[in-house]
């Protein structure tokens, strides 16, 4: 759970760009490129999908012309439901690749069955099988990003920092990832480490919680969990009036999660998400697109920008291949040798750059702010890439 | 304290509809989410939200379509809109006057046509209540958190206390539920309702001969604590983010606290849901100090902290040995018949055949969701002998099967130990977990076993299969497939038939082999002495022991027996998934598994044959999608609404109600033969 909240550490920016660029319509009559995505159901999902499907038809020209066709398998986070369309996926000749929208929970059968016979390309790596899956290459950076990018943060931007303690769920997916991700970064640079977590299901105070981790007299008290653990972490830093300084994911800080908490509890806050904040004039005009050929704008949300961008960097991925190449070695070679930057959100790629997160391409991530009202950038708007610090370890 | 609170008023619903109906309530928790959702949107934006329930307009479209002719079904409302945001009292009154309607609809629908039936049905249909509350809160709203009310009901602030601050507002909850736990044991005690409560509880029969109706007694108790419970939700507003799992599980300890007070006692329950609270939060602390024992990683041993409370507990009952206060009921509740199974051999092989023959003709889809299915039917299989049988109400069977999927890992992965050896070990690690958990059998049954069961799979799920130094059940424990003398036969290994596509067939057979040599076991069981003294054990413990039956002995092999069954289950789950994490036998998995056994009919194989296919994922919601486009979305919803109508309509579940059909017809039948020759020979 919490490093599901972690990879859902994501800021959409649908800010407004100039159109340009020569548009290629597909022919509607020649045979679909099908791509499969599974993902649980939600909304912001279905229109980030949605709309990079109409835009790589209307104006990238498909693959060669050959329309683009989203098939998406909506499954429940139980395990059944991930096998079910993992197989549906794999049984489908129509279907060279799998890509992921939202896969948090339940995922674990998806690898084994589609492992050596489809890659899976873009979505978010969001638990242990899937950092460590084979056939797999993930452009967003998920929790291996978010999470060591916030030691890197805490390292280089958080002033005095001698003392993190890591809030999250109790459980030892959550503690290893810490461990991999945290605790070397931050003992490294002379900043103690200490974990305080919390019971995985129904825990409905986190005031003890968040005592213990003061008692233990912080300089940084890292969040790392899902949204109704970001929400009563923020009600119970704010009550027991912590002075120490929040760092978190992006999660926290989304508007959902500041309309839930309550935008006093989270002000001042620290999160760390993915690299979203359309600087060039490419990604600038990229989320003008998202947000034109969505076709339910209100239902825009935090996955929409990263299902788009994954959606439409696969499109890339099989134009350079060819549609009549396509296959899915071809795929899973070119996946594997994509450098980016990755649309909309402009990280580079290297996938198998950190030997331990074969599966994960990126690893860059955006820092900011939460002023009370909206998320400000913080250091320096600058990217943070904390790979070199994980490969070194 | 805060944790104790809300665990205590919890639990405070659950006796006060226990005292007044008998129930012991699994949907408290849910019936607090549920208003709190109410509440919050009634605040938010002045809307009041209704179930998600099929338009059954639909079909006009369908029978439109079937002449011809275009119509469109006018949408069913979602909300009533009650003017803007509201104020907070009057969205208060609004939720706890919906609070009270639940309570009597309940009531009324559910648990009067119950009242009395045996404590499984009870349970039952109330874990079906929890499913459709629940379900029709994330169909309604998703996953994700409601938003915010500002209602800072309870004091805001902190105060400093030995070095540490402590909030008001936990102090204040915790006044408020010592205030209503006085209040309620007033009620009981000194006035007329309380005192009928008690007469009725005491003895129906006696409680009509003096004038008191227990039937209004459950109703106006079930709609106290329906509002106690909203209460609640209503309260916690200001502490707990607003989602649907949070109060719906708070239910686990507060059924462990109301179980430390009998189910009876107010002051009890609340002492004891403080001291879980207080406990919990101890033990966080304590975590913190450097002698806190710790795993290989340095950190605190993982669950020690939800197990503890829970362990205590179990231990207090076992010392302390009572049962639940049985109510006086008019009639005793029967058991759910279990027949004598007959002529079994030739509808086995015919049901093999026609099973074997689908998973290898039709496509990969059927052939998944069969797979499940006997997947499925092995686990509700362990509940056939366990509950069926035993008459003991286990909620930890899942628990079990994943022993036994975690050791299959361990024994096949780190021992090398193979095929068909490994999941037979398995099995027998799960069994000895099993026997391990029969020990407060032999003294707490019923609803407490339940209880302690639904404990002991909370106390495996944190500290065993959280802990990676046993199960690695949180970063994933491989499971690889199984082979025999070379030939592998996973899900997603090649087979000679049935086409390549994923899942095989081959898996589908082996699961098919597994389940039909666990169905012939249990068949033999339940016609030898065994199980004979089983149902002797199930019908009357002392009139076993009288004639001659070890009680002691008969439990623990049915719980020995019944704990194999489900590792053998848990086995089948690792091959088929090959990848297993603690979050695959969660504890409230265990909950929905039981109720598909009780809608299959939990005293005969074809009722283990019939939950199967109802299972998730099974044959039954596969086909509601393929058939009928019933979305799996709303299974937890039909479920639900399934599980309470076959609690309160068929307690002898479907396959029950089929066998019971087949006999009428044969009887009709039979009657029919012999009275049309004489009707001849009269002409």
């Amino acid at each position: 759970v919490c490093l599901t909240a972690a990879v859902a550490a994501v800021v959409w920016v649908g800010g407004a760009a100039g159109a340009g660029g020569t548009k290629q319509k597909a022919d509607s009559k020649l045979d679909p490129v099908t791509i499969g995505v599974i993902t649980v159901k939600d909304d912001a999902v279905a229109q980030g999908l949605a709309s990079a499907e109409r835009y790589a038809n209307a104006e990238l020209g498909g693959v060669d012309k050959h329309p683009l066709k989203v098939k998406t398998c909506i499954y429940d986070g139980s395990p059944e439901s991930a096998q079910k369309c993992a197989q549906d996926f794999v049984n489908d000749d129509s279907i060279d690749v799998v890509s992921f929208g939202l896969v948090v929970v339940g995922d674990s059968p998806i690898f084994p069955v589609l492992e050596g016979k489809k890659p899976i390309v873009g979505g978010l790596p969001a638990s242990q099988t899937a950092f460590f899956a084979k056939d797999a290459y993930f452009y967003l950076p998920g929790s291996p990003g978010v999470i060591s990018g916030m030691a890197v943060y805490t390292r280089d931007y958080v002033k005095g920092a001698k003392k993190v303690v890591a809030i999250g769920v109790d459980t030892p997916e959550a503690k290893q990832a810490f461990d991999f991700l945290l605790k070397p970064i931050l003992t490294k640079a002379g900043i103690d480490y200490a974990y305080q977590g919390y019971p995985p299901q129904g825990t409905t105070d986190l005031t003890s919680t968040v005592a213990a981790a003061q008692s233990q007299d912080p300089d940084v008290i890292m969040v790392i969990t899902d949204e109704p653990g970001c929400v009563q972490s923020a009600k119970a830093l704010a009550q027991l009036q912590v002075k120490a300084k929040v760092v978190t994911t992006g999660v926290c800080t989304a508007p959902h999660a500041v309309k839930a908490a309550g935008a006093s509890a989270l002000k001042g806050w620290d999160a760390i998400s993915f690299d979203s904040n359309g600087t060039t004039p490419k990604s600038k005009l990229e989320a003008k697109k998202l947000l034109q050929y969505a076709p339910k704008k209100k239902d825009l949300a935090a996955f929409s920008g990263p299902v788009w961008a994954d959606t439409i960097a696969l499109v890339e991925i099989m134009q350079e291949i060819g549609f009549d190449k396509l296959s899915p070695e071809t795929i899973r070679a070119a996946a594997k040798a994509y450098t980016g930057p990755l649309p909309l959100l402009g990280t580079s790629q290297q996938c198998g750059q950190v030997p331990l997160f074969a599966s994960v391409c990126t690893f860059q991530v955006r820092a900011s702010t939460f002023n009370g009202k909206k998320n400000v950038p913080a250091a320096d708007n600058k990217v943070i890439d904390p790979s070199s610090d994980l490969a070194a370890d | 304290l805060g944790s104790g609170a809300l665990i205590a008023a919890v639990g405070l619903g659950v006796v006060a509809t226990y005292r007044g109906s008998g129930v012991v309530n699994f949907a408290t928790g849910a019936i607090a989410m549920y208003i709190a959702y109410v509440y919050t949107y009634l605040r938010t934006d002045g809307t009041l939200f209704l179930p998600p329930l099929p338009n059954p307009l639909i079909i006009g479209e369908g029978l439109a379509l079937v002449f011809g002719a275009s119509w469109h079904a006018p949408a069913i409302p979602t909300t009533i809109q009650l003017g803007g945001p509201m104020a907070f009292w009057p969205a208060t009154l609004v939720s706890l006057s919906l609070a009270a309607a639940l309570g009597l609809v309940l009531h009324l629908l559910v648990f009067r046509p119950l009242r009395s039936a045996p404590p499984l049905a009870k349970v039952v249909a109330s874990v079906g209540v929890l499913l459709i509350l629940q379900a029709i809160v994330v169909l309604r709203f998703g996953a994700n958190v409601g938003p915010e009310v500002h209602d800072e009901v309870l004091p805001g602030g902190t105060f400093g206390l030995f070095g540490t601050s402590v909030p008001w507002d936990r102090i204040a909850l915790a006044v408020i539920v010592i205030i209503a736990t006085v209040a309620l044991w007033a009620l009981y005690k000194f006035t007329r309702f309380g005192l009928a409560t008690r007469a009725a509880a005491e003895s129906e029969k006696g409680a009509v001969l003096v004038g008191i109706s227990p039937d209004f007694q459950a109703g106006a108790n079930w709609m106290l604590a329906c509002v106690l419970a909203g209460f609640v939700g209503i309260l916690l507003r200001g502490i707990l983010p607003l989602e649907s799992t949070l109060l719906t599980l708070a239910i686990v300890p507060a059924l462990a606290a109301a179980l430390l007070g009998g189910f009876t006692s107010f002051g009890i329950t609340t002492a004891a849901a403080l001291g879980i609270g207080m406990l919990q939060s101890l033990v966080t602390y304590l975590e913190t100090q450097s002698w806190w024992p710790r795993s290989g990683d340095g950190t605190p041993i993982p669950g020690i902290r939800e197990a503890l409370p829970f362990v205590l507990i179990v231990v207090a009952m076992f010392l302390r040995g009572r049962s639940l206060p049985v109510r006086g009921a008019v009639g005793s509740g029967r058991l759910p018949f279990v027949p004598l199974p007959t002529r079994v051999l030739p509808g086995l092989s015919v049901v093999t055949a026609l099973v074997g023959a689908a998973l290898v003709t039709l496509d990969f889809g059927w052939r998944g969701a069969i797979t499940n299915s006997l997947t499925a039917a092995v686990l509700v299989l362990s509940l056939v002998v366990l509950t069926g049988f035993l008459g003991q109400i286990s909620l930890m069977q899942v628990a079990l099967a994943g022993v036994g999927g975690f050791a299959l890992s361990r024994i096949a992965g780190d021992l090398g130990i193979s095929f068909p050896i490994a999941p037979l070990l398995a099995a027998l690690v799960a069994t000895a977990f099993g026997l391990v958990a029969a020990i407060p059998a032999l003294r707490v049954r019923g609803v407490n076993l339940a209880v302690v069961t639904l404990a002991a799979a909370l106390v495996l799920e944190t500290l065993v299969f959280n802990n990676d130094d046993l199960s690695r059940g949180g970063s994933g424990a491989q499971v690889s497939a199984p082979s025999f003398l070379g030939f592998r036969f996973g899900p997603n290994d090649s087979f000679f038939f049935g086409g390549q596509k994923v899942p095989t067939a081959g898996f589908g057979l082996f699961a098919l082999v597994v389940a039909v040599l666990l169905c012939l076991l249990v068949v033999n069981l339940r016609r030898s002495s065994t199980g004979r003294h089983m149902l002797a054990v199930r019908s009357n413990e002392r009139a076993a022991a009288a004639a001659g039956v070890s009680v002691a002995y008969t439990k623990m092999l049915a719980f020995g027996i019944a704990a194999f069954i489900a590792g053998l289950g848990g086995s089948l789950i690792g091959y088929k998934f090959g990848v297993l994490t603690a979050g695959t036998f969660g504890v409230f998995a265990g909950l929905v598994l039981l109720a598909f056994a009780y809608l299959g009919g939990i005293t005969s194989v074809g009722g283990a044959a019939l939950g199967g296919l109802l299972a998730t994922g099974g044959v039954f919601f596969y086909a509601g999608d393929q058939w009928l486009g019933i979305d799996a979305d709303y299974a937890a919803l039909v479920g639900g609404i399934g599980l309470v109508l076959t609690a309160v309509l068929n307690p002898d579940g479907i396959a029950g109600g089929l066998r019971t059909g087949w006999q009428d017809a044969q009887r009709r039948w039979a009657r029919h033969r012999a009275e049309t020759p004489a009707v001849q020979g009269s002409t």
